[in-house]
């Protein structure tokens, strides 16, 4: 089953927090300059202000994918995680410029110039946890930027699910008769 | 389907810079040359342009890839690049890993053409015949890798390669000639002649592709703005269209009037200034668009 980041669309509910941001960066370790999840705001000041996470969104057919020369980005078959191999990435920089949602980071590399890729993972390092007879379970990947969410507009988990949940607080919202407050442009 | 776009700047956002800007005119300079000398072999014309052209292009594709590996993550990246040959493996989607292929295969042609030149031109007939092929992937594949990037829209688009192509054949022509410092009016009429053409057909060119990529709307339209009448526009209009493209044309008609061969070297001087202010252009005012994911 795909595992996907969902955002919520219909209500904006990002108030720009920076939970997110702060939580990947304490659980990933990214150096200085690598933000794996970023809030971007559009129409900062004005009625229409919206605030938005941008994570890597895991695409089904990702565009850095198609144009990576040396094959170190790849998705990984069971489910769906578009990850980097940092020992085959060169730095090149073209998924960079392929990428709709500016998830690629580069850390700094030689020259003063852009190191290796760096991108979401979707916190794909397990949780490691004992049960009774002290066996370890690897809990499924859970990120925690999702977690930490304060208002639930980001959405983490099996593409299924996360749609049905969101499909949900759509039809209780029109039911109520709750117009579209996002992106209306 | 239509997306809404935005602009922004991300920290730590690092595009292309100069380094991609100057392999794409250098790689553009040795295509032409490197097709200016083959056609001139095996059209059997002035053996000094062929030299020249021969001997330019190798050493501007040595240059231009030197560039790309200095644009690369580190020592190792850049050893791994040139070294391992399984690093550019993704052939069947990505145009970088095409072109490294395409960019290593016309350097050895171009250098095996240069040595048989100059070792007495055993073979460099067959070599000229495969250089002519080369050249022109080469200078289409700069103009492929660009478009490959599909969310910066200024480069997304079919014509980007021709354009390429034209101004390769251009620089590449006029560089050959001003290396060459043929005197004698008669000996590079056919260059002249052609030279102008392409000229002509480059100064229609610029403007209808920008054109047709601010027609797309949204960001194109914005990157095209920022040539066309905003920061860029005296570049553009002064260095590019007049300098570059306009006053080469016409000291170029004036020229094959009037027999006159003074005011040439100048003439081929501005011709490479106006291919590499093109480059630095497409580079510099690409502003990628930010999608915004709506369900």
């Amino acid at each position: 089953m795909p595992k996907k980041f969902l955002l919520d669309m219909y209500v904006n509910r990002c108030i720009r927090c920076e939970g997110c941001v702060a939580v990947c960066k304490t659980q990933n370790k990214t150096p200085e300059g690598v933000n794996r999840i970023r809030v971007i705001t559009f129409d900062e000041g004005e009625p229409t202000e919206t605030n938005m996470p941008m994570p890597c969104l895991h695409c089904n057919e990702p565009p850095c994918m198609y144009v990576c020369p040396t094959k170190a980005i790849y998705k990984r078959k069971e489910d769906g995680i578009v990850l980097v191999n940092k020992d085959t990435c060169i730095g090149c920089g073209y998924c960079l410029m392929a990428c709709p949602f500016g998830a690629p980071q580069f850390e700094k590399g030689a020259f003063g110039n852009r190191g290796k890729m760096d991108k979401c993972t979707f916190c794909v390092e397990p949780y490691e946890q004992k049960d009774e007879q002290g066996r370890l379970i690897q809990l499924e990947p859970k990120p925690r930027c999702a977690m930490v969410c304060a208002t639930g507009h980001l959405l983490a988990g099996d593409a299924s699910e996360i749609s049905a949940k969101l499909r949900e607080r759509v039809g209780y919202r029109m039911s109520r008769g709750v117009e579209k407050t996002f992106l209306t442009f | 389907m239509e997306f809404p776009y935005y602009v922004m700047e991300f920290p730590g956002y690092q595009d292309w810079g100069w380094e991609i800007a100057l392999y794409i005119f250098l790689g553009g300079v040795a295509s032409g040359a490197l097709i200016t000398a083959a056609a001139a072999l095996l059209l059997g014309r002035e053996a000094r342009v062929v030299r020249a052209g021969a001997y330019l292009a190798p050493v501007l594709l040595i240059i231009g890839s030197a560039l790309l590996l200095l644009d690369l993550a580190g020592i190792k990246a850049m050893l791994r690049a040139l070294l391992v040959p399984a690093t550019f493996t993704n052939l069947t989607t990505s145009w970088m890993a095409r072109g490294a292929w395409i960019l290593l295969t016309t350097l050895l042609v171009a250098l095996a053409f240069a040595y048989s030149l100059a070792k007495g031109r055993r073979y460099s007939g067959a070599l000229a015949l495969l250089a002519l092929p080369l050249g022109t992937a080469t200078a289409l594949y700069t103009g492929l890798l660009l478009k490959g990037a599909r969310f910066v829209p200024l480069w997304n688009s079919g014509e980007l390669p021709l354009l390429f192509l034209t101004s390769a054949l251009t620089t590449g022509i006029a560089a050959t000639l001003l290396l060459a410092s043929v005197r004698e009016h008669a000996k590079i009429r056919g260059f002249l002649a052609a030279l102008l053409v392409l000229l002509l057909i480059e100064a229609v060119e610029v403007p209808l592709y920008l054109l047709a990529v601010a027609g797309e709307g949204g960001v194109a339209a914005q990157s095209v703005a920022v040539i066309l009448y905003g920061a860029y526009s005296t570049i553009f209009w002064v260095v590019l269209m007049v300098l570059g493209i306009i006053i080469p044309l016409l000291g170029l008609a004036y020229a094959l009037a009037t027999g006159r061969v003074a005011p040439l070297p100048a003439l081929f001087a501005l011709v490479l200034l106006g291919g590499l202010t093109l480059r630095f252009l497409l580079v510099e005012a690409a502003t990628k668009a930010i999608v915004v994911p709506i369900i």
